[in-house]
This record gives structure tokens, C-alpha cells and sequence, in this order.
């Protein structure tokens, strides 16, 4: 295995948490590396966020105001916002963290406005609205500014931990197919979320768990990983947009309907109405819509594609001009092919996709991880939004990234420099080309499938302890073929069946963790949701998870309260909602 | 059913490409972008099939996934099939595998 040149940190992913951990590493003074598995500025779910027509970057209304950016919400305060985002997640949300993140969200927002950023305007009452490439753009501007080197087209594998400290991490070269171990006095991981274990996501084929899995093997502990958001509708029919989030946003907006293969709308046969208006005009939509689908698309009233249609009215060519006018973008780009398909008087299939992961790498308010020299940031990392995620993914991102760059310059500056053992890179090593050594087994496209099958089967909106246990089982199975795995072409240069086998290797590992963490967990809290638990139950489950290592340990924690706490009842699951819903500013 | 041949150029990084067409079948009025042909190739019937696919956004935003369709540069993610068939070939002299190129 090829050694690199030693860094003080080490950033894993270049999305907008890889990249404000990487800047505040640098001006801490810490010699800095980022790893993009992509290209430098555009890989990871930042480009994607808000369909790259609107991403949202929230922050209290207040501080909105004094910033000279809006005049909606100038009553608002960081403490309600605080307070907010504590009820979103139905109290599993550590509260330290959460206060950070209100605390930290306008110097953020204004560091970006500063390095170039264009705000295309408001978004609700505590957000701005801007492009994802327009974040990326403007952190690396300022990487650039920074000199910070970085490789790219590079996947990052594993942690390597020397005397019970990171030592440094081992990628691969996806172009020449060559390892590498980087030694590094500390790691932050940026790796995004695992919407790779799930044949229907939203996000972008980057993002397949690497952070967690990798952390789990090297010691540290998950936390939260049954709570996944889905996002209500996303396109599954035709193929060729699939995973595209815009009917949501169309929605959102107020436009078009929801309708069941016999052209009925359905919302009312699951929410009052007022819960319903609830889910349509709030930030809520996301967890209550997504509850609604897939109980359409589990009955009958599912259509051919296996979701429910998403339709438009474009005629009288009135309700078209507003449609165009509210939203322009859609005249152009992929967003003008996707209207071709509602022009010809036809529409799209719907269904709810893993869209954002709560649950990931458990870290305190530092961002530091339990494993010493193990740093996180942005979605990779679980505990700040505990049971659910109304506010915005980029506000954690800017905030946790910041945090955890400097944290990991902090600790390198007191670190010896650790240098993995030749006996532990081979063995590293050893697993990684494991698939090249063996002929005649299961192909990883195939085991991806199988593993995609399990999570669809029980990981999606609605769960069971059946189905769980089942899935627990056959990840057990899918662990094992993966043992046996072999490759159809041997070349190490950008062989894709052997990234598979990569990515699988850590999708058997947060798929198993998160399987484990929604079987135990039996109650309905947030996006968690048992069929066979319909209740929240803050008697016995007002907690946390978590996995402590790859065989299946966990352990309950309390969760980290400092000044919102629940009463302790066991209500049902749709009331409760409602109840919560009810404490907002 | 729709069937579709792909007539793929292969191996350029050698000096010794090749070209190999596959046949995808898909349903009457699908709509398919060459990058679902790819995928459904490499799902399919050829797992050694490389093009770009380790960081791909698939809505036509963070344009990387590159190739020449019928002689002309296109995203394969927004490049959409209408014929019975298709060329494809890697988008600039730099291939690194298949329809992979440096970028």
C-alpha cells in the first residue's frame, strides 16, 4: 500500500460539511487534506439540496432582520428557534448541539455571503433561499483562497487506529485503482448520508455510507439510526428521473395533487383536517405526507409503477402562467423535460424515498467521536435533530463542519503523530481486494440488489418487528456471501463492480446497524414508525440508541437534555404529532 | 417492448478499442436516458461495463457524467433515447476505461 505525505486532519467528503471543516481547520493553523470521492465542489447531496432550484439555509428570524435580509420575523429569537427545533425531534435531539447550531447559524450565513454567496431570496420565516452549487461555490472560493490541497475521484475506505488513536484513514484511487494510506493526526468525517443501502433514494450515487460504517469498524459508536426522513414524492416511473424531488417541491409550493390509481385523492383517509393542513403548510409535510403515501401505495388503490400518480392542472392556461411564474425554473434545463411529460397530458408516479439520515456517527458538542482523533460534520453524524428533521440539512452542515475543523486542528496540535503498523495496512489491505482473490462467487451488482431488496422490505416508511427480524437475518446472510464475492473483469482502474463490493461493505454495516436500531426501538417517535407500535411512548423510550459495535451491541442513553423535556406520556402516534405540533412559535 | 441497441466503444484506453452493442429492452412508452441503458447493461448482462458512476447527481446538475451520443457531447443523466438505437463513446481523448475519461 502506497503511504502518503502526514497531514494534522484529514477531511473525508467535499460536500458543504467536508469543506467548512476543511476551511476552519486551515485558518486554526492545521496542515489539511480533503478527500473527495467526486469532484472537489460538486459531489455530495449539497448540490442537490432543494432540487438545486431552492435550497433553504435556515436561521432564527431575528437575526434575519439584523442582517438587513428580512422583515418577516424580527420577533423571533434564537431561543424559539432553539426550543422549536427540541420539539421537532420529539425530544431525542441533543440539546447542546442544537443550541450550537442556533447559536452559530448567522455567522454562517453571513461568512458566506461574504465569500460570494447570491441569496435568491426568503424561504419561510427562518431561512434564506439560495442554490446548493451556490454554497459549494463560495466554500471553495474560499478553500482556494486557503491553498488547501485535495484529491478527488478518491473513495475513502477505513479508519486506521493505532494505540486506541486515529492514525490516519486508507482510500482508493478510483482512476488507477491504487490504495493509499494517508497518515493523520486527526479524521473529520464529511461522507454525507447512506441513501446508497436504499434502491429508492434521493440522493446522489455518492453518498453510501461510508462515515458511519468505517466509524463503527474502528470503534466509535452510531446513535439514532433508525430515524431516516423520507421525502413524500419522489419520481419512481418514468425511469429516467427517478429520485427527482420535484413533485415535492411542486407541492410544497401548492401546486398539483396526489391521486391513487382510480384517480381519488387520499390525504383525508388518514389525517383530520386538521392535521392534514398541518402536513400540507408546514415543514412538517415531509414526516406526515410520507406516512400518508405509503399507506396509498401499501393498499390496493396502488398504481401499475407501485406508487401513487402526481398530476397538474395546466389548463385553463391561467393556472400554467402561474405555475411559470411562481416557479421559472421550470421552463428550462431538466425541470423543462419533466414538464414535457405533464404538457403531453400525462404525469409522473410518486413515492416516498430515503431522503435525509438523523441517525450516523455519535459525537458531543465538539463533534468530537468517542474513537480519540475521530471528528464528524453534517450527515454523516447523528444526535442534533434526534427524531426528526424539520429544520435545514445546510444550517447543520455550515455549523458542525465549522466546529469540527477546528476541534480536529485543537487536538492535532497536541497529538503524536501515529503511523499505522505495515500488519495493519495488509490486513487492511487484504479486505479491501478480498473479491479479486476469489473466483466463482456472488457478484456485488447482484448482493447490491439483495441488499436494496432487504432495506426496501423493511426499512421503509411503515415498519414491523416481523419484517425487521426477517431483514436482521438476511443481512447475516448477505454478510456472509459477501465473504465469497468475486469480480467479472480483474483490472483495479475504475472497475465499478469492485466499488460495489466497497460500498457494500460499509452498506452491510450501517443497513445492519440501522435494521438492529428500528427492531428495538418499539414505538412510533418522528420518522420512526411501527405499524406494530403505533404509539410515542415517553415512559419507556424517551432515549437513545446506540450501536456500540458491528456485532450487534447497543445500549440505551438518556438523552441529552439542558431545558425543553417532555411530559412523560404514551400517547398515539397521529395525536401525539399533533400535540407537539401545538408548542410552536 | 422496445428493444434498443447500444453499439458501445470499448477499451480506447488500450489502443485497441472495440466496438460491442448490447440490446436493452424497455417498456413501449418509457422514457429512458442513456444513462438508465448504462445502468441497466452494467445491472444486466455486463458487470466489466465502466462510465462514470461513483459520483453521479443524475438530475443534470453537477455535469460529470459525459459521453458522446451519436458523435455528439452529452450528460447521460439528461440525454434522453428516442431511437432503436444508439453510439456511444468515451467524450475526449482521455479514457481512462471505456467511457470513462479524465476529467
Amino acid at each position: 500500500m502506497e503511504r502518503s505525505i502526514p497531514y494534522d486532519v484529514v477531511i473525508v467528503g467535499s460536500g458543504g460539511g467536508g469543506l467548512r471543516a476543511a476551511i476552519s481547520a486551515a485558518e486554526s493553523g492545521a496542515k489539511v487534506l480533503i478527500v473527495a470521492k467526486g469532484k472537489i465542489n460538486r459531489s455530495g447531496s449539497t448540490l442537490l439540496a432543494g432540487a438545486n432550484l431552492s435550497a433553504d439555509i435556515a436561521c432564527d428570524g431575528r437575526s434575519l432582520y439584523e442582517m438587513g435580509l428580512s422583515e418577516w420575523n424580527k420577533d423571533d429569537s434564537k431561543d424559539k428557534f432553539f426550543e422549536d427545533v427540541c420539539h421537532e425531534g420529539f425530544y431525542l435531539g441533543n440539546q447542546r448541539l442544537v443550541r450550537r447550531f442556533v447559536d452559530d447559524a448567522p455567522d454562517r450565513i453571513r461568512e458566506l455571503m461574504d465569500w460570494g454567496m447570491e441569496v435568491l431570496g426568503l424561504e419561510g420565516e427562518r431561512g434564506i433561499s439560495v442554490f446548493g452549487s451556490a454554497i459549494l461555490d463560495s466554500l471553495f472560493r474560499r478553500v482556494r483562497e486557503l491553498g488547501i490541497p485535495y484529491v478527488e475521484n478518491t473513495v475513502f475506505t477505513d479508519l486506521v487506529v493505532e494505540n486506541g488513536a486515529v492514525a490516519g484513514c486508507t482510500c482508493v484511487d478510483l482512476l488507477s485503482g491504487d490504495i493509499r494510506y494517508i497518515p493523520a493526526k486527526a479524521v473529520v468525517l464529511a461522507t454525507g448520508g447512506s441513501h446508497g443501502i436504499f434502491r429508492n433514494n434521493s440522493g446522489p450515487s455518492d453518498c453510501c455510507g461510508e462515515g458511519p460504517a468505517a466509524a463503527l469498524r474502528a470503534g466509535a459508536e452510531l446513535i439514532d439510526m433508525e430515524m431516516i426522513s423520507f421525502c413524500p414524492a419522489v419520481i419512481l416511473y418514468p425511469e429516467m428521473y427517478k429520485g427527482n424531488i420535484l413533485p415535492y417541491i411542486m407541492n410544497t409550493t401548492g401546486y398539483g395533487q396526489f391521486i391513487n390509481k382510480y384517480g381519488k385523492t387520499f390525504t383525508q383517509r388518514y389525517l383530520s383536517p386538521r392535521v392534514e393542513a398541518l402536513a400540507l403548510d408546514t415543514e412538517w409535510n415531509k414526516m406526515l405526507l410520507s406516512y400518508v403515501m405509503q399507506k396509498e401505495i401499501n393498499s390496493r388503490r396502488c398504481n401499475r409503477y407501485g406508487g401513487v400518480y402526481y398530476t397538474l392542472a395546466l389548463s385553463p392556461q391561467e393556472l400554467r402562467e402561474e405555475l411559470y411564474n411562481d416557479l421559472p425554473s421550470l421552463a428550462k434545463g431538466i425541470y423543462g423535460d419533466i414538464m414535457e411529460i405533464f404538457h403531453s397530458g400525462r404525469c409522473v408516479t410518486c413515492a416516498p424515498f430515503a431522503h435525509y439520515f438523523e441517525g450516523g456517527v455519535r459525537v458531543d458538542e465538539n463533534m468530537a467521536a468517542s474513537l480519540p482523533g475521530l471528528f464528524g460534520a453534517g450527515e454523516c453524524t447523528g444526535g442534533m435533530f434526534g427524531a426528526n428533521r424539520v429544520s435545514a440539512a445546510t444550517t447543520e452542515m455550515l455549523v458542525e463542519g465549522n466546529i469540527a475543523g477546528a476541534s480536529a486542528a485543537a487536538y492535532a496540535r497536541d497529538a503524536v503523530p501515529g503511523q499505522a503498523s505495515e500488519a495493519h495496512l495488509k490486513e487492511l489491505e487484504d479486505a479491501l481486494l478480498l473479491p479479486f482473490r476469489t473466483t466463482g462467487g456472488p457478484s456485488p451488482v447482484e448482493l447490491r440488489q439483495e441488499l436494496q431488496d432487504i432495506t426496501g422490505s423493511c426499512l421503509s416508511v411503515l415498519r414491523t418487528q416481523e419484517k425487521l427480524d426477517k431483514g436482521l437475518e438476511r443481512i447475516g446472510q448477505l454478510r456472509e456471501a459477501l465473504g465469497r464475492a468475486s469480480l467479472a473483469a480483474q483490472t483495479r482502474k475504475y472497475n465499478r463492480e469492485w466499488l460495489d463490493y466497497l460500498q457494500l461493505r460499509n452498506g452491510v454495516v450501517t443497513a445492519g446497524a440501522t435494521i438492529l436500531a428500528a427492531s428495538l426501538r418499539k414505538e412510533s417517535r418522528g420518522v420512526h414508525v411501527r405499524e406494530d407500535c403505533c404509539y410515542t411512548d415517553n415512559v419507556q423510550y424517551l432515549k437513545n440508541l446506540v450501536v456500540t459495535d458491528c456485532q450487534g451491541g447497543t445500549r440505551w442513553e438518556e438523552p441529552v437534555h439542558t431545558a425543553v423535556r417532555p411530559e412523560p406520556v404514551r400517547r398515539d402516534y397521529i395525536p401525539y404529532v399533533e400535540e407537539v405540533i401545538e408548542k410552536l412559535s | 417492448m422496445r428493444e434498443i441497441a447500444v453499439k458501445i466503444l470499448r477499451e480506447a484506453e488500450t489502443g485497441r478499442g472495440h466496438y460491442q452493442t448490447y440490446t436493452v429492452e424497455v417498456d413501449d412508452h418509457a422514457v429512458v436516458s442513456v444513462m438508465t441503458l448504462l445502468e441497466k447493461i452494467y445491472t444486466t448482462q455486463d458487470h466489466t461495463l465502466a462510465f462514470f458512476s461513483h459520483a453521479a447527481c443524475r438530475q443534470a446538475a453537477c455535469g460529470k457524467c459525459m459521453v458522446k451520443v451519436n458523435g455528439a457531447v452529452k450528460l447521460a443523466c439528461k440525454e434522453k433515447v428516442t431511437g432503436d438505437q444508439i453510439t456511444l463513446e468515451p467524450y475526449s481523448p482521455k479514457v481512462v476505461r471505456d467511457l470513462l475519461c479524465e476529467n
